[in-house]
């Protein structure tokens, strides 16, 4: 990987993968971060990284990061332990709903559903992001879609 | 071969139970209950219905983990996998027979569909911070360290006001010797009466008249006025105003003191002093408690490294090096002069250095 591979990285998937951490995080900031480590990390690894391996590496470095940080700094959501989803009447909008639907997911899953939407990675694609198999990556998956059914169903029925 | 009998029969109806039991101590079983029903009416059959796994009638629905066929147990499974988009043709179609059939179970399918995260766009809003030779790759961690090192850098270049030096500077001294000074000292050079000699009569002159006055004073007969008169009686015109002797004075303060004989330098240090004495605000001569500031500063200055004036004194430094590495002691080996600029090369031991200045 040569710096005009790394320029275009920067081009096609910075977008790309600041949505990514940004959905992941719910925080601006620390998406600017992640994201500018993980490209931080591309250009020291570049040469030993290929540039048709550079989009899933800045997924994985993203990802990983994010777990480490929260690890590290032990902040973990009431959301995840609980996930019964609180229902805003007042909210219609259904990209709303998914966000916060969303936002009750492990960070696993919904890394999952977001590699999958967003990017429209499949299984082994999504695997090889996430260091899991592709039926690993397909469980979580239709978890967290049923997940985020049952937060949908819950809210219609309230409306 | 064993009885059976009150006291073993449970351990014959275990081995039964387990199918460990021959047919001949079955039957021997069969008639020790027979012969005993209080027995039988009320615990072992009870136990041997609790513990029986094969005739119970709970089984686990098997239709929810059977994934070859949709149904009323595991539709969950098929609607997802719709939406992914992972069902083949024909599992496409049993799954639409089963909507067909099971029309309650429309809505949830629908929104199993809904549950797919909208195309939604989010520029990152420093993307040109990303990309390389426009500007670095900083890490916002980093970037308080930088700061402070940044804010420490400041602070040091304030304090020894490097963006402030000017190109004047004075040479030290070459050799400085303990003259006496204090019998100048008590000459009480007047700065509105005393006279300065014009610079190109300054070696000379000024020598002979120290002399001179040197020997007047061993005898006591010089006063501040006696001073002045004998430079008159010496016949020295002075055609300057005493502003314009003043500066001269400052000017010949400033002259390269190495070049004059250890003589005439102490007797210039003599006068700058006097003259800083004089131009000192009274608020500073009033015993101001000195730092550990002032004393290393002082420290510094008579090593050379730092002015009068507190800054860095690079021709010091320099000179002083060379002192003691040049062997030859020509600090300046070069001076390239051009109509548009000047060049000096100096020697630092194994080092060259090179000044250019623009006229």
């Amino acid at each position: 990987m040569n710096k005009h591979n790394y320029n275009s990285a920067v081009n096609d998937f910075s977008d790309g993968l600041y949505r990514f951490a940004i959905k992941l995080s719910k925080d601006e900031d620390l998406a600017k971060d992640l994201v500018q480590d993980a490209y931080e990390k591309v250009w020291i690894k570049k040469e030993t990284i290929q540039s048709k391996k550079v989009k899933s590496y800045l997924f994985r470095t993203v990802f990983n990061k994010f777990l480490d940080d929260k690890k590290r700094n032990k902040v973990i959501s009431v959301d995840e332990y609980f996930n019964e989803p609180i229902v805003h009447s007042e909210t219609s909008d259904l990209k709303e709903i998914l966000n916060e639907a969303l936002s009750t997911l492990p960070p696993i899953q919904k890394s999952a559903i977001l590699l999958r939407d967003y990017e429209g990675y499949n299984y082994d694609e999504i695997g090889e992001i996430l260091e899991l198999n592709a039926s690993q990556v397909k469980v979580y998956i239709y978890r967290a879609r049923k997940q985020l059914q049952k937060y949908i169903g819950k809210l219609e029925s309230v409306i | 071969m064993m009885e059976v009998n009150i006291e073993n029969y449970e351990a014959y109806l275990l081995d039964l139970w387990e199918g460990n039991l021959s047919e001949k101590l079955k039957v021997m079983l069969y008639k020790f209950l027979e012969e005993n029903p209080e027995i039988d009416d009320c615990n072992h059959l009870d136990l041997l219905s609790d513990i029986s796994i094969i005739d119970s009638n709970e089984d686990f629905d098997k239709s929810s983990i059977n994934f070859e066929k949709i149904n009323l147990k595991n539709y969950n499974f098929f609607f997802i996998a719709y939406s992914e988009g992972d069902l083949s043709k024909v599992e496409i179609n049993l799954v639409d027979d089963f909507l067909t059939k099971n029309p309650k179970l429309n809505t949830e399918f629908a929104q199993f569909h809904k549950v797919k995260l909208p195309i939604e766009t989010i520029p990152h809003p420093n993307k040109e911070k990303l990309i390389l030779w426009k500007t670095p790759v900083i890490p916002i961690r980093s970037r308080s360290l930088i700061i402070i090192t940044s804010a420490a850098c400041i602070v040091l270049l304030l304090w020894i006001q490097i963006p402030f030096q000017t190109t004047d500077f004075k040479y030290t001294l070459s050799e400085y010797k303990q003259l006496e000074i204090e019998k100048y000292e008590s000459l009480k050079i007047d700065f509105k009466s005393s006279y300065v000699v014009p610079k190109n009569k300054f070696s000379e002159q000024l020598i002979s008249s120290i002399y001179n006055s040197k020997n007047i004073k061993n005898k006591g007969e010089l006063d501040n006025q006696n001073f002045v008169n004998y430079e008159i009686e010496n016949k020295i015109e002075d055609s300057y105003s005493i502003d314009q002797q003043r500066e001269d004075l400052i000017n010949v303060s400033n002259l390269e003191a190495k070049k004059f004989n250890s003589l005439t330098a102490s007797i210039v240090s003599v006068i700058k002093s006097e003259k800083e004495k004089i131009s000192q605000p009274i608020n500073k001569s009033k015993g101001k408690p000195r730092t550990i500031i002032d004393l290393t500063t002082e420290y510094l200055q008579r090593k050379n490294v730092l002015t009068d004036k507190r800054k860095p004194n690079f021709k010091g430094v320099i000179y002083n090096t060379l002192t003691n590495t040049n062997e030859n002691k020509k600090p300046i080996i070069v001076i390239d002069e051009k109509p548009n600029s000047k060049t000096t090369i100096f020697q630092l031991g194994g080092l060259r250095i090179e000044r250019k200045s623009i006229k």
